[in-house]
């Protein structure tokens, strides 16, 4: 293996971002011009291994894909454990028979089906911020937060189904006769808009936590302002749209609503959507007042 | 003797070099090998070990023309010296209690 067979070796497998990623293969690149001629295998050992320690050291918890991998299943396994236990123990929880089990659920449990995915979200952004460069990675994280809230959306219903089919519920009743469109489609449209969503809130951690702190020319700040703006409607369009498919509610008739202040209504009502865009909003803001103000930022 | 034992034992290793002088990542390696020739020592592992020594703020590195090239030359900060102390008093007392152990079952 020669040097840079070793280095492309040692790029591919290395997960740590700039600007340490950088400094990591210049300072590699200097060992392998000190053994000039050297076999790079026998003086640094197996390049995999290597990035291995660098990734564990910059990274942590997340730096091998197995454990990226698993923590949203676990999430997702625990989300859905929740969710049964919320719905087959419908006394503890409050539910009543002739409404659908989940706007009933405590607000404890809604908030933990909504608020579990959204951390998940900002914790792979956290591990992600460490990794800007790999987006193969950012790739596959969406990937597998599509395919963990698809697995959460097809098998929640059925198994919650299949535990609770003896409690009387319109929506167990229009389950029980379920077309390929509430099946399979409905989940799919949002398990994507939902990977969107949560991805779009990782991206904007990301670049929250990597915003440099350089002064912006006057064009590129007015530039960026205009993206800031565009970004802020999408997401809350986006989040509008979202809500339509997240809101439990939703199918429910007006009529047949929990009155205020029932505390999953005015969650379901007035917060959810706000609350989604203001959170990504306030992420691109915090990001873009990093790198438009950083000379009164320094001077404070 | 293999690395394995040295596992637990490198960040001390490592700070009491740089204690004598700032060094870059692969003088290091050879005062290593010099200091200990019968260890058989994973020299691109020391790379990992610094930075992580670096993020504790034992050690600080920075780039420094080294003989006409660059080189990043890590030294120890006031944190490092008291860690490196606290580590050898450590070692004195691990070491001292596994002589007398070897001691008494020979």
């Amino acid at each position: 293996m020669n040097d840079e067979q070793y280095l492309t070796e040692f790029e591919r497998h290395l997960r740590v971002g700039e600007p340490k990623r950088g400094e990591i293969i210049a300072e590699l690149k200097t060992h392998l011009d000190e053994i000039d001629g050297g076999d790079p295998f026998t003086a640094l050992g197996d390049p995999r291994e290597l990035t291995r320690k660098y990734n564990r050291t910059h990274i942590g918890f997340f730096s091998t894909s197995t454990r990226l991998f698993i923590t949203p299943f676990a999430i997702v396994t625990i989300n859905l454990i929740v969710t049964i236990i919320l719905r087959v123990l419908p006394d503890r929880w409050n539910n009543t028979p002739n409404t659908p089990p989940l706007p009933d659920a405590s607000v404890f449990g809604f908030m933990l089906i909504v608020v579990i995915p959204v951390a998940a979200a900002l914790l792979f952004g956290r591990a992600l911020a460490k990794t800007l460069r790999s987006w193969q990675l950012l790739r596959l994280t969406m990937v597998w937060t599509f395919v963990a809230i698809l697995v959460m959306e097809v098998s929640g219903p059925f198994l919650v189904q299949l535990i609770a089919s003896s409690d009387y519920s319109p929506l167990y009743d229009s389950m029980a006769s379920l077309s390929i469109y509430s099946a399979v489609v409905g989940p799919l449209i949002v398990a994507v808009l939902y990977t969107l969503f949560l991805a779009a809130i990782a991206v904007f951690t990301i670049i929250a936590f990597q915003a440099p702190l350089v002064r912006a020319t006057e064009k590129t700040a007015k530039f960026e302002w205009l993206i800031y703006g565009f970004i802020t409607l999408v997401v809350f369009f986006v989040s509008m749209g979202l809500s339509e498919f997240l809101a439990p509610y939703d199918l429910v008739p007006l009529d047949q609503r929990p009155p205020y202040p029932n505390p999953t209504r005015i969650w379901n009502d007035f917060f959810e959507t706000p609350l989604a865009a203001l959170i990504t909003a306030g992420l691109v803001g915090w990001s873009l007042f990093r790198r438009l103000r950083p000379s009164q930022r320094q001077k404070q | 003797m293999n690395r394995q034992s040295l596992k637990g034992h490198s960040e001390l290793l490592i700070l009491a070099a740089l204690a004598v002088r700032p060094m870059h990542g692969y003088a290091l390696s050879e005062y290593l090998k010099g200091q200990l020739p019968e260890f058989k020592f994973g020299m691109g592992m020391i790379y990992p070990l610094l930075h992580k020594l670096e993020q504790k703020k034992y050690i600080k590195g920075e780039w420094k023309q080294v003989l006409g090239a660059d080189r990043r030359v890590y030294s120890l900060t006031k944190q490092g010296k008291k860690a490196l102390q606290s580590k050898r008093r450590e070692w004195r007392a691990f070491s001292s209690l596994i002589t007398k152990a070897v001691a008494q079952s020979s």
